[in-house]
């Protein structure tokens, strides 16, 4: 019985041990299956993220250089500082973070205060892109007060550097958080800058402490590739300097300009003006802020902030705007080169042909007005063209009729983009913009053939132009020349596109001879430079607003007319201040960046005898010799001598030995060792040419004159040292000069 | 207890079949175990072994002493790579650190020497005026280089040398 009931115990054991097996074995099975197959990848995951650190290396931002290497855009690591407003527990330790914080990161102190009040929220960021020095600042501070560590914290982060702040900032561009491209060509080239990002992922041990490189797998961070502009950073100053004097001396709204290889199409420099810090590209500049604020006050002062708000969004977008590549105008009389190039290409016109121009012309039921209103009389073509004459540019087209016009408005580029490599390029639409082969009428056609009626963007007027320069190739326009990798390898080198031939070299030859003569004699004359031949055409257009009339002045050519070697394209828009065409506000501007960008590229001058005839003399040495002859010795060469101290000899002069100077120009000698002589500098704007020199003798000074200074109306209009300034006695003032002719072209 | 199969059916047929008092199974040995042969060890001999224990007790400390070594030494060497490992990234976040501020300042020096300024300190502070045209002397260059050699004498003829004297 015993035995019967042992087995039995045995059994109900044995079974009791299975059940306990199974039930566990299947959980865990269970478990298994769960864990591997089930929600393999979930686990999968959290087993990495908790053995594993994963580390992001940050791929640096490639750097933007010009076409001799200079930086113009780089990165480097900057940290971002923020707080965590929920472990702010009184109101003593929020004003004490909001006093530190402010004065370390320059911040104003209320703001951050409401920062600090967010109590709901765990991450306020309270700076970005802030610098090392400041950074550490801010950890000393937070180090000095006990439990701020909890509060205040670091992160990386990254800021771009733009050494010459506002310089070529429409091209440029700028980026924003996480160093992405906004604009320009930060925006455009972005992939390219950017790279990629690089990991180290290492084994963690139990403590969360990352183990030894022995566990760790590196995967290098690409550095982004480096541009390498066609830009010159010399160029493009003085396109800058001279755009930015235009805008303010002819109270314009903007000014942009364009200088361009002839031969390849490379941009030297693009330049908007005014234009923006690409450092903090969000602030607009006071003179704006106060433009708007004046607009937006009621009669009592009071500004609705919205509006105002409104304002500033706009004012950034306008500011940030690349005139150059995204917006058009109606090229006006530029276009009579395009016009005239179609002329001879066909051959229904030649230069030496005679026309009459009575004043008017018509076309079906309009009737075209020249800007002379009483006619030019019988001219020839390369007459009218410097006369700007529209009633003949009129009837060449007639000659070539609509589809043969319109072909070589296609030809030179008029109705598609360039492909420049900048974003945003204004796109021609057909019928919107100009008028499409089957829509273009006799009056729409006689309107176009002085560049009125359609729309072109500044790069598409200087690209069709430059084709008439470089012997009638129609090239792509670019701006990055080659981009390199980290180690300055080069990996991608640009060649020229030449988009098509356009018109013969013949042609192109004989529109060079004829825009030269433009710029020397006829409508461009303020674009005129010793020695330079420059050969261009200039053009004023009305823009179709109510009420008022406003205008676009532009002018476009290039130099030396005989072996062109740049394309400059120069418009001022709505000018203010009296001047509005194109010869008298843009003629000058591109003759000040002509004459300097020909002696920066080494082009040497070759003056006609008439220029050598007008060239100043040059100063003798006379240090050493006694006062008496050095005298004689230089009134003999027309100078007017200043003599300073008593002593026999002279010991010192001023101009040094080798300056020009204009005749009567101011020499002054000195006798004995001692400070040079002050002088102030008087305003020598609006004078003749020897008004403006009579004026500067009187004052001890010298004036070099530069600009358009035959026949008469001449007028100075700038000067290179600002009146009131105090200068050494015989200092040479450069004064600029222009035609008072106000012509219509 | 281990019963075969044969004597489970024994032991049923008796509980079944027999009145006669149940005996216990009596183990028998297949084979009879032989008698142990004791020999007295002498006292040299059991120096001998013991000696020999203690040895063998020695190298197993020995044999453990190494192997605690090289595991202390593993550990420590762990700890030296750790610490490096640490040195290393501290290291390289100085160097970034260091790029970085090289960035800036190369940047802030750019800045400061850029054309605008340059421009504007040379002109108005130290009273420079720009190069003129006619200060640069232009060279052409586009004939090449030209060397002139001197060559060897030519033997004049006679009638050449009384040419040459008239």
């Amino acid at each position: 019985m015993a035995r019967e009931l042992k087995s039995k115990l045995n059994k109900r054991a044995f079974t009791a041990l299975l059940i306990t097996c199974i039930l566990g074995f299947g959980m865990g099975a269970f478990g298994l299956i769960n864990v591997g197959v089930v929600n393999g990848e979930k686990y999968k995951l959290k087993a990495e993220s908790q053995q594993l650190s994963d580390t992001k290396v940050s791929a640096l931002r490639g750097t933007i250089y010009d076409a001799k290497m200079n930086p113009l855009a780089q990165s480097a690591d900057a940290w971002k500082i923020f707080i965590n407003p929920s472990k702010i527990s009184d109101q003593e330790t929020m004003e004490t973070i909001a006093e530190g914080l402010s004065a370390i990161l320059d911040l104003d102190y209320e703001t951050v205060l409401e920062k600090c009040s967010r109590s709901k929220y765990a991450y306020v960021l309270i700076k970005s892109q802030v610098e090392y020095e400041d950074k550490n600042a801010v950890i000393e501070f937070r180090n000095a007060h006990k439990g701020y560590n909890q509060i205040i914290g670091t992160e990386d982060d990254v800021k771009r550097y733009y050494p010459f702040g506002s310089f070529a900032s429409s091209v440029l561009g700028f980026t924003g958080d996480g160093d992405v491209g906004r604009s320009g060509l930060e925006y455009y080239y972005d992939n390219i800058l950017t790279g990629t990002a690089g990991r180290i992922i290492t084994a963690k041990n139990a403590k969360q402490i990352r183990m030894s490189s022995d566990y760790s797998a590196y995967y290098a961070a690409e550095t982004g590739l480096n541009l390498q502009l066609t830009i010159d950073q010399v160029i493009q100053y003085y396109l800058d300097t001279a755009l930015e004097n235009a805008v303010k001396l002819n109270d314009a709204t903007y000014g942009y300009g364009i200088v361009m290889d002839v031969e390849t199409g490379a941009i030297l420099a693009m330049s908007t003006k005014p234009d923006f810090d690409c450092n903090s590209p969000y602030a607009i500049n006071e003179e704006t802020e106060t433009k708007i604020d004046e607009e937006l006050a009621d009669e009592e002062g009071n500004i609705d902030e919205k509006a105002k708000s409104d304002a500033v969004v706009a004012a950034r977008y306008a500011q940030w705007r690349n005139r150059t590549i995204c917006d058009s105008y109606e090229p006006g009389s530029v276009y009579k080169c395009i016009t005239a190039a179609a002329g001879i290409e066909e051959g229904v016109v030649k230069p030496e042909e005679m026309f009459n121009c009575t004043g008017s012309y018509e076309v079906a039921d309009r009737t075209y007005h020249c800007s002379h209103r009483a006619g030019h009389g019988v001219e020839d073509f390369t007459t009218a063209m410097m006369n700007s004459c529209n009633p003949i540019f009129i009837q060449v087209a007639q000659r070539l009729g609509k589809a043969t016009f319109y072909k070589y408005f296609e030809a030179f580029g008029f109705a598609e983009g360039t492909d420049i490599d900048l974003p945003a390029e204004f796109e021609p639409g057909a019928d919107v913009t100009y008028h499409s082969l089957s829509r273009l009428t006799s009056v729409a056609m006689a309107s176009e053939s002085f560049g009125q009626t359609f729309q072109a963007s500044p790069i598409q007027i200087i690209n069709a132009i430059n084709a008439i320069a470089n012997g009638g190739k129609l090239m792509q326009p670019y701006i990055v020349g080659s981009m390199l990798d980290e180690n300055g390898n080069r990996v991608f080198e640009r060649e020229p596109v030449v988009k098509r031939q356009v018109i013969s070299p013949e042609t192109a030859n004989t529109l060079n001879m004829m825009m030269e003569k433009v710029v020397s004699a006829g409508t461009a004359r303020n674009a005129y430079v010793p020695g330079y031949r420059v050969a261009g055409k200039t053009g004023t257009s009305q823009k179709l607003t109510l009420g008022e009339e406003i205008y676009v002045a532009s002018f476009c050519g290039f130099a030396p007319a005989d072996n062109p070697r740049v394309s400059v394209l120069i418009a001022i828009d709505e000018p203010k201040a009296g001047a509005f065409t194109g010869g008298s506000v843009a003629g000058p501007v591109a003759a000040e960046v002509i004459e300097k960008t020909m002696q920066y590229l080494n082009v040497e001058p070759q003056y006609t005898d008439d220029e050598l005839a007008r060239l100043e003399e040059s100063v003798v040495k006379v240090t050493g010799v006694t006062v008496a002859m050095a005298q004689k010795e230089l009134q003999s060469k027309g100078f007017t001598v200043k003599v300073m101290g008593t002593g026999d000899k002279v010991v010192k002069q001023f101009p040094r030995p080798g300056q020009t100077l204009s005749k009567n120009g101011v020499v002054v000698l000195y006798t004995e060792d001692m400070d040079p002589a002050m002088v102030t500098v008087p305003n020598l704007t609006g004078l003749s040419v020897a008004e403006a020199n009579n004026v500067a003798v009187a004052c001890g000074l010298n004036i070099r004159r530069t600009g358009y200074t035959k026949g008469d109306n001449i007028a100075s209009y700038r000067q290179s040292s600002e009146a009131g300034t105090d200068v050494q006695m015989g200092t040479v003032v450069t004064v600029y000069f222009r035609t008072e002719i106000k012509e219509e072209d | 207890m281990a019963y075969n199969r044969t004597e489970a059916v024994d032991m049923r047929r008796a509980q079944h079949g027999s009145a006669a008092p149940k005996r216990k199974p009596q183990y028998q040995p297949r084979h009879a175990a032989p008698k142990p042969y004791v020999v007295e060890k002498s006292k040299r001999q059991l120096r001998i072994e013991e000696f020999r224990n203690s040895r063998k007790a020695m190298k197993i400390l020995a044999v453990c002493s190494i192997f605690f070594f090289f595991i202390a030494l593993q550990i420590y060497s762990q700890v030296q790579v750790d610490e490096l490992d640490r040195e290393l990234d501290s290291v390289n976040a100085q160097i970034a650190v260091v790029e970085s501020e090289n960035t800036r300042l190369s940047m802030e020096l750019d800045s400061a020497i850029s054309l605008e300024k340059v421009d504007d300190y040379a002109q108005n502070v130290l009273g420079m005026v720009k190069v003129e045209n006619y200060q640069i002397s232009y060279i052409d260059i586009s004939g090449g280089d030209t060397v002139t050699q001197s060559g060897g004498k030519v033997q004049k003829s006679l009638w050449e040398t009384i040419k040459m004297f008239f």
